[in-house]
């Protein structure tokens, strides 16, 4: 294995020119917070067609490792491309391999984490064979040497060996005509102009390895010149054999990472946290990470399928290979790292819920713009408080946090109170503008940009006083679905309060029985089964926001939570038999006993209630007027008394006057 | 119903059954030991069934404690009366464990998905069996389908009595249970800590006579549940000579797992062999609450002696006054009022605390099937001292005696001062006890 580490006289090659550690450290200081950087770092992955970055930290926090599989630097791209500030030439919009949407940009990566370690070590290596180019400008030669050219920053002449001149170019991509004798080139005509020498590399040999001390970097004076820095890069190159050879990746490790990033990653958060800013240090650096950085949703089962399929193939993207795997290692375990989104309190079904399930796709007239998008409502306030609103990403990556235009500000009572309900996301494909339209920061966009003006419009409508758009169907939506939860919690209520007393007096009754057996014989003994039984049954029925629902009562509900589901679309309740809430049975002495409510009414009954011991049903006259006097709990108990007590029900007029005041 | 015994009972489960073993809320006028109340015989049952029956068994642990030790309790709008020549005494009685309408939620969301087809309800003793029939009503009101069994003491003994319970089967005798252990691995099931609302166990409960290969590995099944806490539940833990405890001991040794141990009962000192309770220490016994060992009608001086030497006079570390207690049975038909708290005082020297454990007939023993025709099944309880006032002794009297015990722990529990400690307070009470009889 050959090693070369370079010494002061090449690493000269390394500097700066001509910009001041003042511009270097404002560059730095773009990348904040802390996720931020490492944003940026695996954003180079991205861009680089990684399947997967795994992160490890160190203990306790002192260092960052971020290892990647995507293409790798050849020893030539690195010193052309990563270390230095801004691009050298313009890329394709898509990548090579998987075609994402380039996310990385601004060129000074490797100045991202700065701030916040004191050095940072890169390993990399390709596995290709490539073409590429070098530009050239000639001043009038009619023979150039351009060894140097590929020895540039790291001296090491065994690179020279995998690399072979091809051609040579003008600045329009005409052939120039030359002879080309290993790296001399002998030009046939003088030439003054830019030229592109094209070479074809066999990267698989070399692993580079690279230590960028960010303490030398921003030791000098402010008013010093980079030029005085002379070794802040320290450049290692190794010959790989074995199966090293056939791998391209990089590895970027943040060393003695600073005293207060650890302590924001250490902190342990609040209790009970019901909002991301609560969460400990390491949580809340997972949870940005996942939302400025395309990584797959993590989607709940509350979800319903159709929308799940939709955030993963249509707005994600999954398919075509845009989020990126991301794990997170710790000594144990690994986990991957998924943007949280909404996690509905209940099951959503798509058709019964389109009212607060949408999905968007927004585009302009020309087609320039498009992005697509969902928002889900909910009858309680989401959780943690950071995804209510509307998350804007621009190819996948979050631009501010969520919004509602705002219209938070500007809307009261109960709409107000319904955007704490709404949460979706935005993802925009094409037509923005990176620097057009969003602050440098991705803070968010500015207030001009047309693209953000026409999500807007598309959204939330074009008045600035008042909400319309989908976002004004989901309100409506969301209100008046609370409206009739609150009568649905009612009627959950009622129901639940018969079916306590039922429960309680099968306890009661079993009780008194141990020492007086009578009180359960009393509902074996035949008694007077006159019209009760043939009056009709009173059907369940529901009120206030609810009195316009039909109730059904139905076996095998599925999806039902709590014993129910209502569909708000057909105006539909749906009751599962199974659930013990709607039960109206009890066990007395060993058997199961029906309890029918039954409207007396219809058949002129006197009777509070009847007992058939041979189809073990008890019937109670739910017209009967002491119900009202006495309240439908109590009067299911006294039915139940009644006959517990063998009470003589046809000679009990007195009391039923006394009772409900009638003479 | 059905009177049957265990094995044909058994013969009735199958594979494809769904069995819940309930633990009973109980009514009582006293519980003092709740926390270490474990249904050992419905774990064991778990074990035969799923190795027998193949059928699947979820447990419904009423007495199951919060995490901080405590057992729901509710006072009963009715009173315990015991009359006995013409006296009459009222008991304050509660219902301990979780009540069934605080278990409603659980059991209900469990039903539509898990619906049992046998439930098997156990009793600890002939005389808990008041919320047998209400707990039976409830569930076959909630669980129509379910078949209902009643095993234990109750059913066993008083097979009559228990008919009336409206239970489906009556389980005449006991499980045959002597290879199986008890199954604390059903806690940790999805439904079962769904019913105890995500609680689980604080303690095991192993039995000695466990063969110590397999309580080993329950211990370290438990020790990964996070469960430090065992105790050994055993009428005799230091019988034939302390061999099955020694070998437990040797066995928990070299294992080198980290327990603590507590001896809660079964310590029936007179059988303890020299060096025993160095070698517990060193296991990993943090408590010794010793049974009352009487020599014809005073205290076995020697046993308790023996005790005291390794366990505070020569341990090289230290062992709190509250954790060495002394048990004295009280509510015997041989009781002797001035007996009684001469023995309080003579044990005060040598455990930190004393505990009165009230007595009760024996089952089907003379003054058992007295008491029950005079006054009861329900009366056979110890606490309402079923033999009092024929003995010569009145029930305030030992109620008095209670108090008497209290006001003594009560200094340990105020911490206030240390019966081994030393220190000025605990020579002088010492001192002052020697008057009444110094024992060492």
């Amino acid at each position: 294995m050959e090693q070369v580490v370079l010494d002061q006289n090449n690493m000269k090659a390394l500097r700066f020119g001509g910009i001041s550690p003042d511009v270097l450290r404002e560059l730095s200081g773009v990348y904040q917070p802390f996720v931020k950087a490492v944003k940026e770092i695996i954003s180079n992955s991205y861009d680089a067609d990684a399947e997967v970055v795994e992160l490890e930290f160190g203990t306790d926090f002192e260092s960052l490792t971020i290892t990647d599989d995507g293409n790798g630097m050849g020893p030539i791209e690195f010193i052309r491309d990563y270390i230095r500030i801004g691009k050298s030439y313009r890329k394709s919009e898509l990548t090579a391999i998987k075609g994402r949407p380039r996310i990385g940009g601004k060129g000074i990566g490797f100045l991202a984490p700065a701030r916040y370690c004191e050095m940072i070590e890169v390993k990399t290596k390709k596995k290709a064979t490539y073409e590429d180019k070098v530009q050239f400008e000639l001043s009038g030669v009619k023979e150039i040497d351009v060894e140097h050219i590929f020895l540039y920053g790291h001296e090491n002449e065994a690179v020279l060996n995998c690399i072979e001149i091809k051609r040579v170019t003008d600045e329009y991509g005409n052939e120039v005509p030359t002879q080309i004798d290993g790296f001399k080139i002998k030009f046939e005509q003088l030439t003054y102009h830019k030229c592109d020498i094209w070479y074809v590399y066999d990267a698989s040999d070399f692993e580079l390895t690279a230590k960028i001390n960010f303490n030398k970097l921003f030791s000098l004076e402010p008013s010093k010149s980079l030029e005085q820095i002379d070794n802040f890069c320290e450049i290692t190159i190794e010959t790989v054999t074995g199966q090293k050879k056939h791998q391209s990746y990089t590895q970027i490790k943040l060393h003695n990472i600073k005293e207060f990033v650890r302590n924001d990653l250490k902190d342990e958060g609040k209790k009970g946290a019901r909002n991301v800013a609560s969460l400990s240090g390491f949580d809340q650096f997972e949870w940005n990470l996942s939302r400025i950085i395309p990584v797959n949703a993590k989607i709940h089962e509350n979800i319903p399928s159709e929308l799940r399929d939709y955030i993963r193939d249509e707005i994600d993207r999954a398919k075509d290979s845009i989020p990126i795997n991301i794990f997170i290692k710790n000594d144990e375990s690994k986990e991957a790292l998924e943007r949280r989104i909404i996690k509905p309190v209940t099951k959503l079904d798509f058709q019964h819920d389109k009212d607060i399930v949408k999905k968007l796709e927004l585009f302009d007239e020309n087609n320039k713009m498009f992005a697509k998008g969902f928002l889900v409502g909910q009858s309680s306030l989401i959780l943690p408080a950071e995804l209510r609103g509307i998350l804007i990403r621009v190819k996948g990556v979050a631009v501010g946090e969520p919004t509602f235009f705002g219209f938070d500000q500007i809307l009261s009572g109960s709409s107000k109170v319904a955007l704490t309900q709404i949460s979706g996301e935005i993802n925009i494909f094409t037509g923005i503008d990176a620097v057009e339209d969003i602050n440098p920061g991705r803070d968010g966009f500015y207030k001009e940009s047309k693209v953000y003006n026409l999500v807007k419009k598309q959204v939330v409508g074009e008045y600035p006083d008042r909400v319309t758009g989908v976002i004004k169907e989901l309100i409506d939506a969301i209100i008046a679905r609370s409206d009739i939860n609150a009568s649905l919690v009612n009627f959950q209520k009622k129901y639940q309060s018969y079916r306590d007393t039922i429960l309680e007096a099968s306890q009661v009754i079993a009780n008194l029985a141990i020492e007086n057996p009578e009180v359960e014989d009393a509902f074996y003994e035949s008694t007077d089964m006159s019209d009760l039984k043939l009056c009709p049954s009173v059907l369940p029925k529901a009120e206030g926001k609810l009195s316009s629902f039909s109730v059904y009562e139905v076996e095998d509900l599925e999806d039902g939570e709590n014993g129910y589901k209502v569909n708000y679309e057909t105006k539909e309740l749906f009751l599962d038999k199974n659930a013990d809430i709607w039960k109206r049975n009890i066990n007395i002495g060993r058997q199961n006993f029906d309890i029918e409510l039954k409207q007396g009414n219809k058949k002129n009954v006197k009777m509070f209630c009847q007992v058939n011991p041979t189809t073990r049903k008890i019937y109670i006259n739910w017209d009967h007027p002491i119900r009202t006097s006495m309240g439908d709990t109590q009067f299911i108990k006294h039915c139940l008394a009644t006959i517990a007590s063998n009470l003589p029900q046809d000679q009990l007029d007195t009391y039923v006057s006394l009772m409900t005041s009638k003479v | 119903m059905e009177c049957i015994p265990s094995q044909s009972w058994l013969q009735k489960i199958t594979s494809e059954d769904k069995v819940l073993l309930i633990n009973p809320p109980i009514q009582e006028v006293r519980y003092a030991w709740i926390r270490w109340n474990q249904p050992t015989d419905l774990l064991i049952l778990s074990s035969k069934l799923k190795n027998e029956a193949g059928c699947k068994v979820e447990l419904l642990d009423f007495m199951l404690p919060t995490e901080s030790g405590r057992v729901p309790m509710r006072d009963l709008a009715k009173a315990k009366e015991v009359r006995t020549k013409n006296i009459k005494t009222t008991y304050k009685a509660r219902t301990y464990g979780l009540p069934l309408e605080e278990a409603t939620q659980q059991l209900t969301s469990i039903l539509p998905n898990w619906t049992p087809t046998h439930i098997v309800i156990t009793t600890m003793t002939t005389y808990w069996f008041e919320t047998l029939r209400p707990v039976i009503s409830y569930m076959k009101t909630i669980c129509p389908s379910a078949q209902v069994s009643i095993m234990g003491a109750y059913p066993v003994y008083e097979t009559d009595h228990a008919m009336r319970m409206n239970a489906d089967y009556l389980i005449t005798d006991y499980f045959d249970t002597a290879e199986y252990c008890p199954d604390f691995e059903v806690y940790s099931g999805e439904i079962t800590k769904f019913l105890h609302n995500g609680r689980t166990l604080l303690f095991g409960g192993l039995r000695l006579s466990d063969n110590s290969a397999n309580a080993i590995e329950q211990i370290k099944s438990l020790r990964r549940q996070n469960i430090r806490d065992f105790v050994f539940f055993e009428s005799n833990i230091f019988r034939e000579d302390c061999k099955p405890l020694l070998e437990m001991l040797t066995a928990l040794e070299k294992e080198k797992l980290s327990i603590n141990l507590h001896g809660l009962c079964g310590l029936e000192i007179r059988n303890a062999t020299e060096g025993i309770y160095t070698k517990m220490l060193q296991a990993g016994y943090r408590s010794f609450f010793l049974e009352y060992d009487l020599d014809n009608t005073e205290l076995n001086k020697d046993s308790y002696r023996r005790a005291y030497l390794e366990l505070v006079k020569h341990n090289s570390g230290r062992i709190s006054s509250g954790n060495l207690a002394g048990f004295i049975m009280i509510g015997t038909a041989e009781d002797e009022l001035e007996r009684l708290f001469r023995h309080t005082l003579n044990l005060l020297e040598m455990c930190g605390s004393i505990i009165p454990k009230p007595f009760t007939p024996t089952i089907n023993s003379e003054k058992y099937i007295e008491v029950k025709q005079k006054h009861g099944l329900d009366k056979l309880t110890p606490h309402v001292f079923p033999l009092a006032v024929d003995n010569g002794i009145t029930r305030e009297e030992y109620m008095e005696f209670y108090q008497h015990t209290s006001f003594l722990n009560e200094k340990r529990l105020g911490q206030s001062f240390d019966f081994f400690d030393n220190h000025y307070c605990s020579v002088a009470l010492k001192r002052s006890l020697g008057k009444k009889g110094m024992m060492i």
